[in-house]
């Protein structure tokens, strides 16, 4: 296996007085794809946001490469390697394609690299480099998620949390989508990724969690589990 | 006919300049109300303050009033980021009311405080730019100062439209401004864009403080004046372009002058707020509003 770069321990998230995760102990390893599977409202989407530092957990730590992230801002995540890509794509709808692009390396870190990272992201995702004028709100669907994956590589970040990345697109789109995620991970970039289809998470990752009302139900690999199993730890049964 | 629309060139010459110098007055007002989501009740007692700020330069070193932007943009700058950074920040996300009552109390300690140091006297920013004209063809003379007023409000315009189109900076606030929670996953710490978006608009009152005090005269309680102006331009210019803005004051001046021209001097205030009711009624988003 491995060496583990993100350790989340014993997490408690509120949501105001909603309690929104319990106790979550998750981990990383270094070039791993790791899923979240769950039903609406599991809690994927909440610890993605906590590991990003939009929420603060009460409760427990998050380490990143050995160093203590909770309490973290956003904006001090993605300093320290962290780039989400957010559910809904939220792409700068008045900004243009180059311009969104451009703000994913806004961290002075990512700044000199811009010009290099800039053509690897056009190379993953050609159409962008087509439309790099465009206003991003005359984008399809497709075309926005992929500008809103680019974006979040120009930090050139050491993990990259997707959330939903495949909602409300065709399959061909999110095939195409999923194809480039591996080609993402195959250059060493860790992904988290949250994804509702099943089948979809067991083929991309290398593991998963399952998760149901904002706790962990199994930690497991593909393969490892039959589909009955699954589909109880899925449901709560 | 002919005489007709000759007699027309002056009031129209005299509304586009001042709608020039309304311009001015609208954009920092506009630019919070775009990307901070803010009324700033206090936008037109800070162009007062830098009216203010300017008479107090001035009576150290009599230069030209404009001289004096070396100093009074800095400040105002200064003063803007420290209101954003320190006080409405702390309010934002709170709600609708918060933040209004903070900008309208910043607008009566502003007026009370000048009250207070200037006492309630008529003051003028002294230039010889305030009497000169300059003359047009053969029957039309031109105020120079409303020239100057026009000429640095465009260029203004001009100057901070290439901010937020060239600089990483100028991208940041309006990618801020269009989903502050994603800006925030790229990076960039809102609460300090907000601030130096701030600091930028009041940079921009700096600028049409000492026009407005070299073209009227003004008194601690004239802010709220030029604040209703800001909301005319806003209104009828539309959120998200500078140019609109511009283009709101114009008409604004215009709606103005000419209303004074045809119905009598008593009418050019009324025939202006008549416009941004009609605006209101047909186009409530603005005439030149984007997205």
């Amino acid at each position: 296996m491995p060496k583990s770069i993100l350790q989340v321990q014993n997490i408690d998230v509120f949501y105001h007085d909603f309690h929104a995760l319990w106790d979550i102990s998750i981990e990383v390893e270094e070039a791993l794809i790791v899923s979240l599977i769950g039903a609406n409202g599991a809690g994927k989407s909440t610890l993605l946001n906590t590991i990003a530092g939009v929420l603060q957990p009460s409760k427990g730590t998050i380490e990143f490469y050995g160093k203590k992230i909770n309490g973290l801002l956003p904006y001090q995540a993605v300093e320290e390697g962290i780039s989400m890509v957010p559910e809904g794509r939220r792409v700068f709808p008045r900004l243009t394609v180059l311009e969104n692009l451009e703000m994913g390396c806004y961290i002075s870190k990512a700044r000199p690299k811009k010009d290099e990272i800039l053509q690897k992201v056009y190379e993953l995702f050609p159409i962008l480099q087509e439309r790099k004028n465009q206003l991003s709100i005359t984008l399809s669907g497709g075309e926005q998620q992929m500008l809103s994956i680019g974006r979040a590589l120009m930090c050139q970040p050491k993990l990259i949390l997707l959330d939903e990345i495949s909602l409300g697109l065709a399959p061909l789109v999110i095939k195409n989508i999923y194809q480039t995620v591996r080609r993402i991970n195959s250059e060493g970039i860790t992904a988290l990724l949250v994804e509702q289809d099943i089948q979809r998470s067991l083929k991309t990752s290398h593991k998963f969690y399952i998760m149901q009302s904002g706790r962990i139900r199994i930690e497991s690999k593909p393969g490892e589990l039959s589909q009955e199993e699954i589909r109880k730890a899925y449901f709560g049964l | 006919m002919l005489s007709y629309l000759n007699e027309l060139k002056v009031p129209i010459v005299n509304g586009l300049l001042l709608g020039g110098l309304y311009g001015i007055i609208g954009i920092g007002m506009s630019m919070i109300f775009g990307i901070v989501r803010l009324v700033n009740l206090a936008h037109g007692d800070l162009v007062i303050l830098a009216s203010y700020l300017s008479l107090v330069v001035l009576s150290f070193f009599p230069v030209s009033p404009l001289v004096t932007l070396i100093v009074v943009i800095p400040v105002m700058c200064l003063i803007g980021f420290i209101v954003q950074y320190y006080l409405l920040n702390q309010v934002l996300g709170k709600g609708m009311n918060p933040p209004l009552l903070v900008a309208f109390g910043l607008s009566i300690i502003l007026q009370n405080l000048l009250l207070l140091i200037f006492t309630p006297d008529a003051r003028t920013l002294l230039t010889s730019i305030s009497v000169q004209t300059l003359p047009l063809g053969n029957f039309l003379n031109i105020p120079l100062v409303y020239l100057v007023d026009f000429i640095a409000s465009l260029m203004t315009i001009i100057l901070l439209s290439r901010f937020f189109n060239r600089t990483y900076l100028g991208k940041a606030i309006r990618a801020a401004s269009d989903d502050e929670g994603a800006a925030q996953l790229m990076g960039i710490n809102t609460k300090t864009i907000y601030a130096i978006a701030m600091a930028i608009a009041t940079g921009t009152a700096a600028i049409a403080g000492v026009l407005v005090g070299m073209t009227f005269t003004f008194y601690p309680h004239t802010g709220p004046e030029y604040l209703i102006i800001a909301f005319g331009v806003v209104i009828v210019g539309g959120l998200g372009s500078l140019l609109g803005t511009f283009l709101g004051g114009l008409i604004l001046g215009l709606a103005q002058i000419l209303g004074a021209h045809f119905l009598g001097p008593g009418y050019q205030l009324l025939s202006g707020y008549l416009i941004l009711l009609i605006v209101l009624t047909f186009k409530p988003t603005g005439l030149f509003a984007k997205g």
